[in-house]
Parts: structure tokens; sequence; C-alpha cells
């Protein structure tokens, strides 16, 4: 026993190393060490969370977001027009009704979602269309209601913030509820 | 030489140490993480093919350098409610004292698993918690602060072991890099470095539980909360090693973190986070009631 503990010490100061140093690169896994590191640390550190960015609120914090959505449905049989729905999600109708902490899990799946409009067609479009049965396809947009900077908040003092908001689309997509596309890769 | 760095090495990561703020440690980081498996309940959905992921491409959504080797989720989508009952019972027997290191690797293994079926729900909060919680899962971290301690009457208490010490101070480390990277990518931010990013932040109704937009009136607070942000974050690690610095440090951890948490509403974020802080006080600090919970 009185051999074991230095061969142990040993052992756990070699894993002390790897551990420090995976801590160290991982969340910077696109810089050179991370580059060519990354097949030895990555494996370990993305298996027990050594691989989380540390960017919270940063580089710059995100403005109100959310993601607008039309259900578009098939002309009913007598041949007119079914309106097409208009939604958003997190849905903002259900606010009293969602406990906080799943409000923030629905923020976080939203700001997931909108990284890319591949993400929206093969996740987000085959479950809008799973929760509107009859639909034929849904278009998704992502709203950004871009926050005035400081100086123009104080100058305009007397105007509410949202009234001087300005509202950006980016990523948008499209799905349909055929399946059609489910073949594209993630 | 050798022999001395050697002898410097081992006294600071296997010295036996004090466990009682590791004890304190672990009542916060394991009752906030038994108040969001609670949560979970209310959307245990997510967990399923009723959401947005299905099962076979939980993993396969995340980045290639950033997925796991494997899923910690070994159960069934079918087997989430009992699962999640168990992660329950589990995390309220370890913040009272009950457990052990099996026991509390099992509830890491839930908690992680959980995360892995649906990546994108989950936040700062869940990421660092269940990090902390895998550290922890090699200590005695039941030691103190045990309610079995009261039914037995005990009175004397073991020191750390090895490993214990050395995952104590791995968690030092590990807290003061996520700070440091915080600090640091922030200062990559324009609105950081012009001192109005915490305008953006409080502006927006999104993040907060108040409507901060009076804050225009008197702009020039927000630049000094957003510098002082930076500044605490950036040298956390300095100041905190530093005794003379430590608990004005900490003491502006916990002001900052208190304020995310009342007026952002993440205050599980806010009480992981400051979890980490016991891992910094000197025990005789801790000690405050000798005999409450035979500490």
């Amino acid at each position: 026993m009185a051999k074991a503990k230095p061969l142990l010490k040993i052992l756990l100061s070699v894993w002390i190393v790897y551990n420090i140093f995976a801590m160290l690169v991982m969340p910077n896994v696109s810089s050179y060490f991370g580059r060519i590191t990354s097949r030895f640390l990555g494996p370990y550190a993305n298996t027990v969370g050594l691989n989380a960015g540390w960017n919270f609120f940063s580089p710059e914090p995100a403005h109100p977001m959310y993601l607008k959505i039309l259900v578009n449905y098939p002309p009913l049989e007598d041949g007119s027009l079914r309106d097409a729905v208009e939604t958003f999600y997190p849905s903002p109708e259900n606010d009293k009704n969602v406990p906080s902490l799943t409000r923030k899990r629905e923020w976080a799946l939203m700001r997931f979602m909108v990284l890319d409009a591949k993400k929206l067609r093969l996740l987000m479009g085959p479950w809008l269309c799973k929760q509107y049965p009859g639909a034929v396809s849904v278009d998704m947009e992502h709203i950004v209601e871009t926050i005035p900077i400081l100086d123009q908040a104080v100058l305009k003092k007397d105007e509410s913030v949202s009234d001087i908001s300005e509202e950006r689309k980016y990523a948008n997509a499209s799905y349909s509820c055929d399946g059609s596309g489910d073949e594209e890769a993630l | 030489m050798i022999k001395k760095l050697w002898s410097y090495w081992e006294n600071f990561w296997f010295a036996p140490q004090n466990l009682l703020g590791l004890a304190y440690m672990r009542i916060m980081l394991c009752g906030t993480l038994f108040y969001m498996t609670i949560m979970r309940f209310y959307n245990l959905w997510f967990f399923t093919d009723a959401s947005w992921i299905p099962r076979e491409k939980a993993l396969a959504i995340l980045p290639e350098l950033g997925r796991p080797l494997f899923s910690w989720n070994f159960w069934p989508d079918s087997m989430n409610l009992p699962i999640n009952i168990l992660g329950a019972v589990l995390f309220l027997l370890l913040t009272l004292g009950i457990g052990g290191r099996a026991i509390m690797w099992l509830s890491w293994v839930i908690y992680v698993g959980f995360m892995h079926r649906d990546y994108p729900v989950h936040f700062g909060a869940d990421v660092i918690g269940s990090l902390f919680l895998f550290y922890m899962s090699f200590t005695n971290s039941c030691e103190r602060l045990s309610v079995l301690n009261l039914l037995k009457k005990k009175t004397t208490f073991k020191e750390a072991d090895i490993l214990s010490s050395m995952m104590i101070r791995m968690m030092q480390v590990q807290i003061m890099v996520i700070y440091a990277y915080t600090g640091w990518e922030k200062l990559k931010g324009a609105s950081w470095w012009d001192g109005t990013a915490m305008w953006s932040v409080l502006a927006n109704p999104q993040m907060t539980t108040f409507d901060f937009t009076f804050l225009r009136a008197v702009p020039w607070v927000l630049p000094i909360i957003g510098f002082t942000t930076i500044i605490f974050e950036v040298y956390f690690p300095p100041m905190v090693i530093w005794n003379k610095s430590r608990y004005i440090w900490l003491l502006m951890g916990v002001s900052m973190h208190l304020g995310i948490g009342l007026f952002m509403g993440l205050m599980p974020f806010a009480t992981v986070m400051m979890a980490t802080y016991f891992l910094f006080i000197d025990p005789k600090y801790l000690n405050l009631r000798k005999g409450m919970f035979q500490t």
C-alpha cells in the first residue's frame, strides 16, 4: 500500500496535466493548439463536458429574437383558400403558463435552431408539421429586434425602446410537410 | 530541485484538506440540480421523439469537434419518467449528505444523459453544473454536513483523501479558467469594449425580469457595470489566489450572480457558480455553529 500511493500520485498527476490542458484548450478549439490536439483531447473533453466555450453574453450580448412561422394549408374541397396560420416560437401567447426554466430552455433551443437554415429545415420543420396536422408546408423566419445603441436610446429618451428598435430578418427556411427533402444530412 | 518541485506539487494537489467547503458546495450544487431535475418533469417530452430531435440525431446535431465519444443516454425514451424520478431522489439524498461517490457518479450519468438526448435545450447552469458534478463524484463530499452525522451523533470527521484533495484543487482551477475565459470572450466584443454591452443585456426583455430601460436616464451606470464585470472575470484567477483580495473578489462575485439570478431569472446559473466559492473560503469561517449538522 505504501508503494502504491506514489504510483497512484504519478498516475493522477498525468491526469491532472491532461485535464488542465483540455480545460485550457478545448474552449478555444479552433486555435492552433486546439486543432493539433483535439483528436487526443476531444473525445474525453466532449464526453465529460470540458468542450464548452464559456462565452456568456459574449462576444456581443444577443438581441431579442424569435422564430416567425407561417403554416400553409392546402386549398379546401370547394377550391377556396384556407388562411395560413402565423405563429411564433417560443409562443408569447402561453407566456404565463410556461415555467421560467422551461421558457429559458425554449429560448436556448430557438437560438440553436436559427444558427443555420438547415437546422430549421431538418429539425424544426418536421416538428412543426406534426404540431399542425393537415399543413402542407411551413415557412420559418428568424427575426431579430435590434435594440438601439445606448447613445441613440439616450437621445430619444421620450420614445419607448421597442419603438426605436429595428426589426431584422435573418435565416429563413421552408419545409414541405410531405417529407420531401428529408434525405438532406445535418 | 526535482524533489523540491515534486514536493510542492504533491502538497498542492494531494495534501489532506478540510472537507467543510466541499460539503457546502455539495448542498448548493446538488440542491440546484435537484430543483432543475424537478422542473424537468414539466417538459419530459423534450427528451422524446415528440420533440425536435429524433433519438438517432441526438448526437449528430452537434458539430463534429464537439461531439461526445458516446451518449450517456443509455435508457429508452419510454424510461424518462422513472429515470428522472431516480435522478431527483439521488439529488435530494446528496443534498442531505446521504450517498457517496457511486451515487454521485450515477446522478451525473443521468443528468448528462438527459443533456445528450436533447442538447440544444440546455444552457449554462446545466453545462457548468454537470461539469462540477463530474469532478465532485470523485470526492467524499458527504463526509461533512450530512443528516446521517446528526443521527449518528458523529463528532470526528475524516480529512480529504488523495482523490478528494485533488478534485477540490481541480474544481478551483476549473472555476478560475471559466471566469477568465468569459472575460476574454467579452473582450472580443465591440460593445463590451465601448462599455455599452450592459445596455443590450438590460434592455432586452427576453433576458430580464424587470424593465431596466429607465437606466438610459443615468447611462453612465451601464459602462461602470460592464467594465466592472470584465475586470472581475478576467482577474478572477489572480485575485482569488491572493489571500488579501480573495474575499473582496468573492463578494463581488456574489453580488454579480445575485444580480443575474434576480434580475435575469437565471438563479440556477447563479447558485451553480456561487457553489464553487465555498472551496476558496477558509473552513474556520464556515464552521459558524459547531454542533449544528455536526460540522
